[in-house]
């Protein structure tokens, strides 16, 4: 717990020093939930027959500009650079796992974010009218419990992206290929409940629903008790194979690994 | 001019050599550039499917946008993006006087170090929407409208160049803006919405200042209608306002900028 403390105050100190970089992230990814949004509006004023009202799309988008931020990651670039650098070298000789340094890091970030986020979130939920969802408790905490977990599997899976820099020369291109399928199967460019119906089947598969979209699903309270529980059931076998992947990674990786002068 | 073109070719081949060094990382990125397209023909898709118009813009029109979205996206993650993310870094560290010492343009130096050869897939799927959507509107355009449309894929570019530049440019002007880089792209996602999804100041916004909608708008309309002289003319004195205002902004900068005696 001390070691997670310290590093946490350190990533923080770091990302405090040059807050610039920090807001500009927060920009970039408010930019297209917020076009998202403003498209889904010019929709919803033609005759449509879109499968979400405007107040649940803004209640939909507002909340994935928290959720989004949450269950992002950037460590897959850093360490896939730093594995081909050699400069994963003294992580090898720490007392402390090299995951919790990254888990720190990631968090302290996310919380800067959050910061610069809210007056943000502020300004948009007037714009567009948000409305509170009206959630049982238990529904909160299901939202809540299912909001960490895909924050845990989104990091874990991108952690071991990183990692496959021990065999790849430039892993750049499968992270960006990542980008791409999560993009359209998370729900982040688009609610699943707007895309074709074998999209949405393929999803109830793959690792990403349970990243960003499930938890949203809950927000807009569009599941059942038996699609919640089985939506956790499934979050927490991601969760599972996703913590054993890196485990495997790490300890091949490792073994595979030799850098020069460190 | 010639000798900048000699030069331009030079660096021309030397990015397709380092693009074909990696060659199994430079055909995954051409799969990852194709995903992006079919990516931008999902979302299209899904807001289609749910009503006859996007904005103003039927669905011919709104695919011979995506068209020519995809068509510039050529110059701007081939060429801009390669270059100029590594500007900020340059700045930062201090290494840029590497390039200031060259008895070359120093804007024209930044702005053309690297070109990413596996973004040109674009320019098939880019043409694939673009004649897909005139089929869809059942026109033909003449040889006028199509010489008109590729004269104005020119100054369109060089707007882009121009704002995408000055963003970079900012990075002489604050301690560390590693990321603004980022910035322009994200809102290239903006031009290819209709600006009649935008509240009415970021309209005026948008087709003036920051003129990010007329980007690929009036290069695309020039297919599907007939521009006016006056929104021509306005387009290209745009186009060479930005340039000089953005090459203004460099210069201006680099006064402020101090080397790390390298």
């Amino acid at each position: 717990m001390k070691k997670a403390l310290a590093y946490f105050r350190v990533s923080l100190t770091d990302a405090l020093e040059y807050r610039g970089d920090i807001i500009l992230y927060v920009l970039s990814g408010v930019a297209l939930p917020v076009t998202s949004l403003l498209l889904w509006n010019a929709v919803s004023f033609s005759e449509s027959s879109s499968p979400l009202s405007p107040p649940e799309l803004v209640r939909y988008y507002i909340f994935l500009l928290f959720v989004g931020t949450w269950v992002s990651s950037w460590t897959s670039y850093f360490l896939s650079r730093d594995i081909r650098l050699g400069k994963i070298s003294p992580w090898l000789v720490k007392p402390a796992p090299f995951l919790l340094y990254q888990a720190s890091n990631n968090i302290s970030e996310k919380m800067l974010k959050t910061v610069y986020l809210t007056p943000i979130a502020f300004l948009l939920s007037f714009i567009f009218k948000f409305t509170w969802p009206s959630l049982s408790p238990s529904k909160w905490l299901l939202f809540g419990l299912t909001f960490i977990l895909a924050a845990v599997i989104f990091f874990l899976i991108d952690i071991c992206l990183g990692l496959l820099a021990f065999w790849l020369d430039d892993s750049s291109a499968v992270r960006e290929f990542y980008s791409i399928l999560n993009l359209i199967f998370s729900g982040r460019l688009l609610p699943l409940y707007t895309l074709p119906l074998i999209i949405q089947n393929i999803s109830f598969f793959l690792p990403f629903r349970y990243t960003l979209s499930l938890p949203l699903e809950i927000i807009l309270d569009k599941l059942s008790s038996m699609q919640l529980i089985q939506g956790l059931i499934i979050q927490i076998i991601f969760l599972i194979i996703s913590f054993c992947l890196y485990k495997f990674l790490w300890s091949r990786g490792v073994r595979k690994y030799s850098a020069s002068g460190h | 001019m010639t000798r900048l073109l000699k030069l331009y070719l030079h660096f021309l081949k030397l990015a397709w050599m380092r693009s074909l060094e990696y060659r199994v990382n430079f055909m995954t990125w051409m799969v990852v550039d194709t995903g992006w397209s079919f990516l931008d023909m999902i979302f299209f898709s899904a807001l289609i499917n749910f009503t006859q118009v996007i904005g103003t813009w039927n669905r011919g029109q709104a695919l011979v946008v995506i068209g020519v979205f995809r068509l510039l996206v050529i110059p701007v993650w081939g060429w801009m993006f390669s270059s100029f993310s590594k500007i900020p870094r340059l700045i930062s560290e201090g290494k840029l006087d590497l390039l200031l010492g060259k008895p070359v343009d120093n804007q024209f130096l930044v702005s053309v170090q690297d070109f990413s050869f596996s973004i040109l897939p674009s320019l098939v799927t880019g043409s694939v929407f673009t004649v897909y959507g005139l089929y869809l509107l059942r026109i033909v355009p003449s040889f006028w409208q199509i010489l008109l449309f590729l004269w104005l894929l020119i100054p369109s570019t060089l707007l882009m160049y121009s704002l995408y530049f000055g963003s970079v440019a900012l990075s002489l002007y604050f301690d560390r803006l590693d990321n603004i880089y980022h910035i322009f792209p994200t809102l290239y996602d903006v031009g290819k919405y209709p600006a009649g999804i935008y509240p009415v100041f970021l309209q005026r916004i948008f087709t003036t200042v920051l003129p990010l909608s007329l980007m690929i708008i009036v290069p695309a309309e020039s297919l599907f209608s007939s521009p006016s002289i006056t929104n021509l003319l306005l387009f290209h004195s745009s186009a060479l306002i930005l340039f000089f205002l953005s090459r203004r902004l460099w210069f201006q900068g680099l006064r402020r900028y101090s080397s790390a005696s390298s």
